[in-house]
């Protein structure tokens, strides 16, 4: 399958597959707002957000299933990122589409900017942004060093020639690039769109579902960015030090030791995502006991 | 900890609704509880918070810009405006009283009134409510 078209297809796939589940979520409920107390209005989206996350699952089982499906080499890869996105743009339109508050003659808000990087928290951002460029780096590393038919690395010398396939090159690591190009977009959209959410009168309730979101948003890149960067970094490190043949290993196993610590680094990393998740769950479950 | 500044629109009053936005920040100003530098919010927050259209607050916003109460940078977004020096009050005194003379401007041109017998109006109230001294500066 022509690789370009694909991705283009597989974002255009996650994209309606969200604009397609989403909305019957909203009206599977009917929308009594104006019947509602504050409380049970900030609860209605909390509800409705919670469901939203729970949708993101088969939507974006779904469409990694088709990635890996129908992107040959580049399918492993490229259903991560693509999974991932999906999860991301679910919740766009989750936070898109959430019940608003009912429409008072007299109606308040707070003069107070909300900022799209408050919420998930200085820290989670930039792991999320340095996870999906620290990929986005490994990758361009491997399209660099592998051979010209993007799935293999050859190493040439005066005595022969040694290959090795597969290799995290272009035809490899394409696809997943292009999709992690698209996270980082999706994802500032999808901050942008948690904090113009509108506001709920119970202000720290409503500020409690806003880090949610934006705290599974960063994660959800976070892991996808790690998972990919580990997963190209190992496969090179791999086959750079596996690479029989008559030349010299040379700068090939100093590469391939430093492209393994790079992996166990970014494993260790994706680690300590899982970690904060579960952890911020736990913390979640018991307040809620 | 102090509740947040918050404006208030009703929207079965005469009043429309951008003109309600801008007359309350206005008057926030007037009063010191936006100082100068405060970041507003954005257009499209604000319009979801209200329930209005981003047009309706967006004019507000523009209106505000145009009267020098609010400046707006692509990057920095819309923040209360800077008074400009003016030697006779410290600078925080001056902002707040532009923009007590901004409202009373917005209120008189809404009344049709003209800026002789609005001049007039100020005259006679300064002269009702001569300055004290601890007026004095």
């Amino acid at each position: 399958m022509n690789a370009p078209l694909a991705v283009l297809g597989l974002i255009v796939l996650c994209a309606l597959a969200a604009a397609v589940t989403v909305p019957a979520l909203r009206r599977s409920r009917p929308d009594t707002d104006a019947a509602m107390t504050t409380d049970d209005a900030t609860a209605a989206v909390a509800r409705f957000l919670r469901a939203a996350r729970w949708l993101a699952v088969p939507v974006a089982a779904l469409v990694a299933v088709l990635a890996f499906t129908g992107l040959d080499d580049a399918g492993w890869l490229a259903s991560v990122v693509f999974g991932a996105l999906a999860v991301v743009m679910v919740v766009v339109l989750a936070e898109w589409s959430a019940p608003k508050p009912a429409p008072d003659a007299v109606r308040t808000a707070p003069l107070t900017p909300r900022d799209p990087h408050e919420y998930p928290g200085g820290r989670r951002l930039a792991v999320a942004r340095g996870a999906v460029l620290f990929a986005l780096a490994v990758c361009g590393l491997g399209i660099a060093l592998g051979a010209d038919d993007g799935r293999s690395v050859e190493v040439t010398c005066a005595a022969g020639a040694a290959t090795a396939s597969p290799f995290p090159g272009l035809a490899v690591v394409g696809p997943a690039m292009a999709g992690l190009v698209a996270l980082l977009s999706v994802t500032e959209v999808a901050l942008g769109r948690i904090a113009r959410r509108p506001r709920r009168e119970s202000a720290a309730a409503d500020d409690a579902l806003r880090s949610a979101s934006a705290a599974l948003v960063t994660r959800i890149v976070a892991a996808a960015g790690l998972l990919v960067a580990g997963a190209v970094c190992g496969l090179a490190a791999m086959q750079l030090r596996g690479l029989d043949g008559p030349c010299p290993a040379g700068w090939r196993s100093s590469a391939g030791v430093a492209l393994a610590v790079l992996a166990l680094a970014a494993l260790g990393a994706l680690g300590a995502v899982v970690a904060d998740a579960v952890t911020a769950r736990v913390r979640h479950t018991t307040t809620r006991v | 900890m102090n509740p947040p500044i918050a404006l208030r629109i009703d929207t079965t009053a005469a009043e429309p609704p951008y003109e309600q936005i801008r007359a309350q920040v206005v008057e926030l100003i007037a009063s010191g509880e936006l100082l100068p530098g405060t970041r507003l919010p954005t257009v499209r927050q604000l319009a979801a918070d209200l329930g209005l259209a981003a047009n309706t607050v967006a004019r507000a916003y523009r209106e505000l810009e145009q009267a020098g109460a609010v400046v707006t940078a692509r990057r920095a977004g819309t923040r209360v405006a800077t008074p400009p020096d003016s030697g006779d009050y410290a600078d925080a005194d001056a902002h707040r009283v532009d923009a007590a003379a901004d409202a009373y401007v917005a209120t008189i041109r809404r009344l049709a009134v003209d800026d002789e017998a609005a001049s007039a109006a100020v005259r006679r109230a300064l002269r009702r409510h001569p300055a004290g001294p601890s007026s004095d500066r």
